[in-house]
């Protein structure tokens, strides 16, 4: 049976990015539910609080990159950022062609605005959206020649699946794509802003039938209707949240209680709410059950060591090497997940992500505050010798590590001379272990 | 889309040296891990008595993955039948004009432009098989993760968590951590066992854990030390996996040569030379593996599959030179696969929705050149088109049939074949058996439909323009585990 601590660092690493120094020992009194509920009860940050650099144009994403990561590691309402991370995953946009960084930011913006309200406004939105019509060939398509792309992809992969998730009956036909596609013509860009519009006059108002009715003159306001009222709508929704968050397959009876607490249109913040009430939850089985993804364990270093000025870390280029660049999804089906992770290459390109950010502060006081690192600081003026190898694992949140990483962590820690780069050093193995490589 | 490196004043060359490190690694399935995962293994690949040089002479598959569905009729283009060209029912404005196309001796097909090396390989040396028609039909699935994975499986339930040369490898190389080659993004499904692990390899010259700059001694003892932990579980398999990294890194980073790999290339190219590299230098491999793309041409198909096909055929053009002076030649072949073609007719986008048959390729060592299967008829049996499946063309070959051809050629042994696939299936003259074992007989109508003129004497005549309706290969009924 996992541990208090050990159940805390669990809620901060799946309802967020992973704990930052001492926020387990904080919570470890009132315990993970407390926690969990404390989390939820955030609220939500806006484009206000976002404050996007400006970055000119695409030359200077990597200001852009470093923002969004710094939100990620920094914002107070680490459920949204989690939430906005899961659907990066599942309203996939990416690179393509003329699809580029504006297009991109500004689909990002929208799955962070949505990602605790209903799943089905989000999904509408996104439907509609420049990034997504570009992305999946809804601009262009014709009466006379409907492109499948976008239609097709929206039954299977961002509202309903192939099956339906309980009763395992097909969620839609061959012919259900062919009729949407003629519901999602007429959309059009507009080059000087790059802007989409609907066009009546390229779009086929012509009767349709599709998932199971005729729908009349249907356009995509029909289209995302019918797939958020489908039966299926709310289980897709649910498991893929379930699984993101337990890392656990669910049962029929789970997701029934789910749908239920996620209520209409699918609210993304009652089935968090939901998910993180389910006894299983805070289970062993749950517990480190998943091998942690790029972002979590870059955004989870972050956290831990509480680093600042992240542009000059070129982040955008790890998450690239690391392949899971928010705007460089292998395809629309999102990332790998879970155990696909599970290699060595992890290691070893985490490895170096690891190093550069463990080295990027030498300790002397002439390093600007904004470039300190404040962890491996702490950790070189409070510990030394065996004891520093226990508060680098604490300061990390990996609580109850093995036998073996304790003992490695510890003689490593009293090997040589307590210098400040023995201390990053420390860190640095802390980062490449086992214990942080799960999530 | 312009270079990266123009939006951070940094490219990726630069960035990488300051990681000090590495794209290369080794990879596990989903939690798979047995022998491999366990400290015994461990011990053993320490020891080296795991095989550590494949014998020469032995098969080896390079496995290319056309990624999103390519369109076989603007790769292998069937210029004398009309039904191409119709506007209404066939490829319209996407049909290349014969002329622009590259002559293929003794078919009646002609090659996209783009497939230059293809075209030389198949008019000179005679070892490319165009396999046609090849596709599904217990799933007749449009979904490209669907589909994918059940060409990657060989699984209609979709439940198998191994892959069909991952499970070829727990049969043939047990344990062996570089039994199976990623090249690129990977892990690839294609190449996951129980036993043996998949290695992703993006760049030979880079697998290097990468150690401290300072207080360096005693790290790698200490990381040594993690990786002795008896866990079970999760934190377990990594903890294991940190030392079997560690014990075959030198022997990936001894494969590597800078003269054959530096400069820019395109993805494909660098993966199949990374590729060629393992292969000189005798990796326990007989299966890499590797996938580029988007071949998922719903838009703007005429230039975006021309440019992805001039990098597949550039990419094959180094990949087979680098080989040429390797006593392995002999033993490499390509297979280059999709998950499903397109359909016939053409969108508003100037490109094609998702389709079913498609067209795989084979070339290189030991390959039979020509024409395999049967080609999809592409009248359309009338205005409701009954001849296909909703405007896609309808599959004639099973693409077991073909991965039972290449595993085949790997092993020698119908048995293994068997127990890989769970059934036995047809396989085609394409790729006689490996050299370690009998040639299988083949059965129903399998075989060469043409074949590429001038240097054998036992050519069948050429083939006419694709036959309408004719035998399908598809079996009525297949063995099910």
């Amino acid at each position: 049976m996992a541990s208090t601590a050990a159940q805390v660092a669990h809620v901060w690493r799946r309802l967020g990015f992973g704990p930052a120094p001492g926020d387990v020992a904080a919570w470890t009194g009132a315990g993970p539910q407390a926690l969990a509920a404390a989390l939820l009860a955030v609220p939500p940050t806006g484009p206000a609080d976002w404050a996007w650099p400006y970055t000119g144009d695409w030359t200077e994403v990597g200001k852009y990159e470093a923002r969004l990561l710094e939100l990620m590691a920094t914002s107070p309402c680490q459920v949204q950022e989690r939430m906005a991370f899961v659907l990066m995953g599942l309203l996939v946009t990416a690179f393509k062609e003329n699809l580029q960084y504006e297009e991109l930011k500004e689909h990002i913006g929208r799955l962070r605005e949505g990602s605790l309200g209903p799943y089905a406004t989000v999904l509408g939105q996104v439907t509609a959206s420049t990034a997504m019509q570009m992305y999946l060939d809804g601009v262009g398509s014709t009466e006379e020649h409907p492109n499948e792309n976008l239609g097709r992809e929206l039954c299977e992969l961002f509202g309903l699946g192939v099956t339906h998730p309980v009763t395992g009956q097909p969620c839609y036909t061959e012919g259900d794509v062919k009729e949407i596609a003629r519901a999602l013509t007429g959309y059009r860009l507009d080059w000087n802003v790059m802007h989409v519009y609907h066009d009546p006059s390229g779009w086929d108002a012509g009767p349709k039938t599709f998932l199971g009715a005729f729908r009349g003159a249907a356009g995509l306001p029909e289209v995302v209707q019918a797939v958020t009222a489908h039966p299926a709508f709310p289980y897709f929704v649910a498991r893929r949240v379930y699984r993101e968050l337990a890392g656990l397959p669910p049962d029929a009876a789970t997701l029934e209680a789910l749908v239920a607490a996620a209520g209409p249109g699918v609210s993304l913040l009652g089935l968090v709410q939901a998910v993180a009430g389910r006894p299983e939850f805070l289970s062993d089985a749950a517990i480190g059950a998943r091998v942690k993804c790029p972002i979590e364990l870059v955004v989870g270093a972050l956290r831990v060591l509480q680093l600042g000025d992240l542009e000059r870390f070129y982040l955008g280029w790890a998450l690239t090497e690391l392949q899971q660049h928010p705007f460089r999804a292998p395809n629309v089906n999102g990332w790998p997940s879970g155990s696909a992770w599970l290699h060595a290459g992890q290691l070893i390109q985490w490895s170096g992500v690891a190093r550069m950010l463990c080295w990027s502060d030498d300790g002397s006081p002439g390093v600007p505050l904004a470039q300190q690192c404040p962890t491996i600081r702490a950790l070189h003026a409070s510990a030394s010798g065996a004891a520093a190898g226990d508060l680098a694992l604490a300061l990390a949140g990996l609580v109850d590590p093995s036998a073996a990483t304790l003992q490695a962590v510890r003689d490593y820690a009293a090997g040589g001379a307590w210098t400040f780069d023995r201390a990053r050093a420390v860190m640095n193995l802390v980062l490449v272990s086992p214990e942080f490589l799960v999530n | 889309m312009a270079p990266r490196c123009d939006r951070t004043g940094m490219d990726r060359r630069a960035f990488l040296r300051t990681l000090g490190q590495v794209t290369l690694a080794t990879a596990m399935g989903p939690a798979l891990f047995e022998a491999f995962g366990s400290p015994a293994a461990a011990a053993v690949l320490r020891s080296g008595s795991l095989e550590t040089t494949l014998p020469v002479g032995t098969p080896i598959v390079v496995l290319v993955t056309l990624d999103g569905g390519n369109d076989p009729l603007n790769t292998l283009v069937p210029v004398d039948d009309p039904w191409y060209y119709d506007s209404a029912y066939g490829h319209g404005a996407l049909a290349l004009p014969a002329e622009s196309t590259l002559a293929l001796t003794g078919t009646g097909y002609r090659l996209h432009p783009a497939l230059a090396f293809l075209a030389e390989r198949w008019n000179t040396v005679g070892d490319v098989a165009f396999v046609l028609g090849v596709g599904e039909h217990e799933l007749q699935t449009f979904s490209h993760f669907d589909a994918m994975k059940l060409w990657q499986t060989a699984d209609a339930s979709l439940l198998e968590p191994r892959g069909w040369l991952g499970r070829y490898n727990d049969q043939v190389r047990p344990g062996n951590p570089m039994a199976s080659v990623c090249l690129g993004f990977g892990p690839r499904l294609e190449g996951v066992g129980v036993t043996s692990p998949v290695l992703v390899v993006k760049d030979t010259s880079l697998f290097r854990f990468a150690l401290p700059y300072a207080a360096t001694s005693g790290f790698q003892a200490a990381l040594d030390h993690m990786a002795t932990s008896q866990e079970n579980g999760l934190r377990g398999q990594v903890a294991r996996l940190l030392g079997t990294t560690f014990a075959i890194s030198d022997r990936v980073r001894g494969a590597s040569d800078a003269t054959v790999t530096d400069g820019d290339h395109p993805s494909i190219t660098d993966q199949l030379l990374q590729a060629a590299l393992l292969i000189r230098a005798g990796l326990p491999c007989q299966t890499y593996t590797t996938a580029f793309g988007p071949f998922d041409t719903h838009g703007d198909q005429l230039a975006m599959q021309g440019s992805l096909l001039a990098d597949l055929d550039d990419a094959l053009r180094q990949f087979f030179s680098v080989l040429a002076a390797s006593d392995r030649r002999a033993d490499v072949f390509v297979a280059i696969v999709s998950e499903f073609g397109r359909q016939v007719t053409v969108n508003g986008n100037v490109g094609t929705d998702h389709g079913q048959a498609g067209l795989s390729i084979l070339v290189g060592g030991g390959v039979q050149g020509g024409l395999y299967g049967e080609a999809p008829t592409l009248d359309p049996g009338g205005v409701t088109r009954p001849n296909r499946l909703h405007d896609a063309l309808v599959p004639t070959l099973d693409f077991r049939s073909l991965e039972a051809t290449i595993l085949t050629r790997l092993a020698g042994d119908s048995g293994v074949v068997s127990a890989v696939l769970g059934g036995s299936f047809e396989t085609l003259p394409a790729l006689p058996g490996g050299p370690a074992g009998p040639k299988r007989g083949h059965r129903g109508n399998a075989g060469r439909t043409g074949a590429p003129g001038g240097a054998q004497a036992d050519r069948p005549a050429p083939s006419a323009k694709p036959r309408s309706g004719g035998p399908g290969m598809l079996p009525e009924s297949r063995p099910r585990r």
